[in-house]
């Protein structure tokens, strides 16, 4: 018996269970906010200031942007972060952070989006918008200075913010205008800086070899006059 | 009353009519436009074609007054002074923008935007942009700091910014970068200031030299508005900056042109066409080479004040 040939059996009608559309990907519906690159953070020794209510450091960032300033073409950051390190940056690694660091990445109509676990980038309106946590982001300062992953700030640097929050708390004393918001917010800020600055001092008056050699002597003799004009000009 | 019977109304006429119809003008979408390319505080460190390498040594020499005469005495034998010399090392890296519009598309445009040569034209902007925005990523990056974190910036913040360049010897011209924010804040700030006022607005000729996001100036420094500034303090702040010429610089370079490239060449900004024809899809791609750096720290200041 010959073989038959069966064509394939096509039911008559064809169907799809279908699935729910990912609606978030039409247009309009992603996070306009800019896309940027994956950061580390860093510190630097004179980089001090009031942060909510304390004194901590303020920190910057390197961000891998290939040809911002030392990153290279493919995006690594060491030439940056060499750079940076000697003008006397400290780098803060991502490790000190568990889980994946202290940076998250997000999806945004261009492309990808990279911040601080303290920041989340949110739509409001078609509007874009930062939910922020800065009692988390104060801990995270805090932590790096308990740890002396920053180290503590010294007394001399202190010594310029001090002057520098002095002055502009006269310029708002004297202001036509009186803003008490940021006279007290001044103030605040001075009893901080002068607290810490204390602290620095005793900290440095601890640490500092102190000069051991003869303290003070009377000379012998008076300094003599001399007149060492020529004779004819006397 | 109704119309009368048969009257021709737009109503009966969608056949005829289109739904829609673009007006003749086509407007820009709101978007940051500002360019500090030009600007004298802004260093131009040269074109890297032909250099040899996509990194970029700037030297910095301690001459010209940086090291003074000292007294020796008469018939004592001078020493010998250390030279200072510095450097900082500029990194170029490929930038670039893809555009793709199908034949389909070409052809039934009837506003005249769909046109490869006007998205080219475009591609120089974008360019500008870029170079803005990398530029802006440095505003954050001195040592010194002006402003208090979580307060509007005041014109104390200012001071206090020119102030830290003054106390670091750094020659002018001066330049302020700040985020709008920032500068709506310190304008606030400025209209309940007593005495002299030194704010200069921008004129409509400093506008059309120096393009829509420069203010004016104020105390002898320029001041320039960009969304790009960038946050500070978990995005608490923004942290604009303050600086004199030789604090930032940038470096490009041109891309040499070669047969077989269909492109246009806007000084170092290239636009390449690419057919598919199998697609049926021409794309338009923006290429520019270009890094930024900070030359000398103590040059600038970050102005770190409220969102």
């Amino acid at each position: 018996m010959s073989k038959q040939f069966t064509p394939p059996q096509e039911p008559a009608t064809v169907g799809s269970q279908g699935q729910v559309p990912d609606r978030r990907q039409g247009p309009g519906s992603r996070l306009k906010h800019a896309p940027c690159r994956d950061f580390v953070y860093k510190a630097h020794p004179a980089r001090w200031g009031k942060v909510g209510d304390k004194l901590l450091p303020l920190l910057s960032m390197i961000r891998f942007e290939p040809g911002l300033n030392g990153v290279d073409r493919y995006g690594s950051p060491d030439l940056a972060i060499v750079a940076a390190k000697r003008k006397g940056w400290i780098i803060i690694p991502h490790e000190v952070v568990p889980n994946g660091g202290y940076s998250r990445q997000h999806a945004v109509e261009k492309g990808s989006l990279h911040c601080s676990i303290w920041e989340q980038p949110i739509q409001v309106g078609g509007r874009p918008k930062w939910r922020r946590d800065p009692e988390g982001y104060i801990a995270f300062l805090e932590f790096l200075v308990a740890e002396g992953i920053v180290p503590l700030p010294e007394p001399e640097i202190l010594e310029d913010l001090e002057e520098m929050t002095v002055e502009r708390l006269r310029t708002l004393a004297d202001r036509k205008n009186p803003s008490p918001r940021r006279e007290n917010d001044a103030r605040t800020a001075l009893e901080l800086i002068r607290k810490a600055h204390q602290e620095a001092k005793d900290r440095a008056a601890n640490e500092h070899v102190a000069y051991d050699g003869p303290q003070f002597a009377t000379p012998a003799s008076p300094v003599a006059e001399t007149d060492d004009k020529p004779k004819g000009k006397r | 009353m109704g119309a009368p019977a048969n009257a021709i109304l737009t109503a009966g006429l969608g056949d005829i009519l289109l739904t829609e119809a673009a007006v003749g003008e086509i407007l820009l979408l709101l978007a940051d436009r500002e360019t500090m390319r030009n600007d004298p505080s802004v260093v131009f460190l040269g074109d890297a074609a032909g250099s040899g390498s996509t990194v970029g040594q700037v030297s910095i020499v301690g001459l010209d007054g940086s090291d003074e005469m000292a007294a020796p005495g008469e018939g004592v034998d001078l020493t010998n002074t250390a030279f200072t010399d510095a450097s900082a090392n500029v990194t170029i890296a490929r930038q670039g923008l893809r555009y793709e519009m199908s034949n389909l598309s070409r052809a039934v445009d009837a506003s005249g935007v769909i046109d490869p040569m006007r998205f080219a034209r475009s591609m120089v902007g974008s360019a500008d942009m870029r170079l803005q925005s990398l530029i802006a990523g440095l505003t954050d990056s001195f040592a010194t700091v002006a402003g208090t974190s979580g307060i509007n910036m005041s014109v104390t913040d200012w001071y206090t910014a020119q102030g830290n360049l003054v106390l670091s010897d750094v020659p002018g011209p001066y330049l302020a970068m700040l985020h709008g924010r920032q500068y709506v804040d310190f304008q606030a700030d400025l209209r309940s200031e007593g005495g002299a006022n030194q704010f200069v607005a921008a004129t409509a000729a400093q506008l059309a030299l120096r393009g829509p996001g420069f203010k004016g100036a104020f105390n002898g420094v320029n001041i320039f508005v960009s969304s790009k500034v960038p946050t500070a303090n978990a995005a608490a702040d923004r942290a604009g900056g303050m600086w004199g010429r030789g604090a930032i610089g940038f470096r490009e370079a041109t891309i040499p042109a070669a047969p077989g490239i269909d492109a246009i060449f806007a000084g170092p900004i290239m636009v390449a066409f690419d057919y598919n024809g199998a697609g049926g899809l021409l794309s338009i791609n923006g290429e520019y080479l270009v890094g930024v750096i900070e030359i000398e720290d103590l040059r600038g200041t970050s102005i770190i004040t409220d969102a």
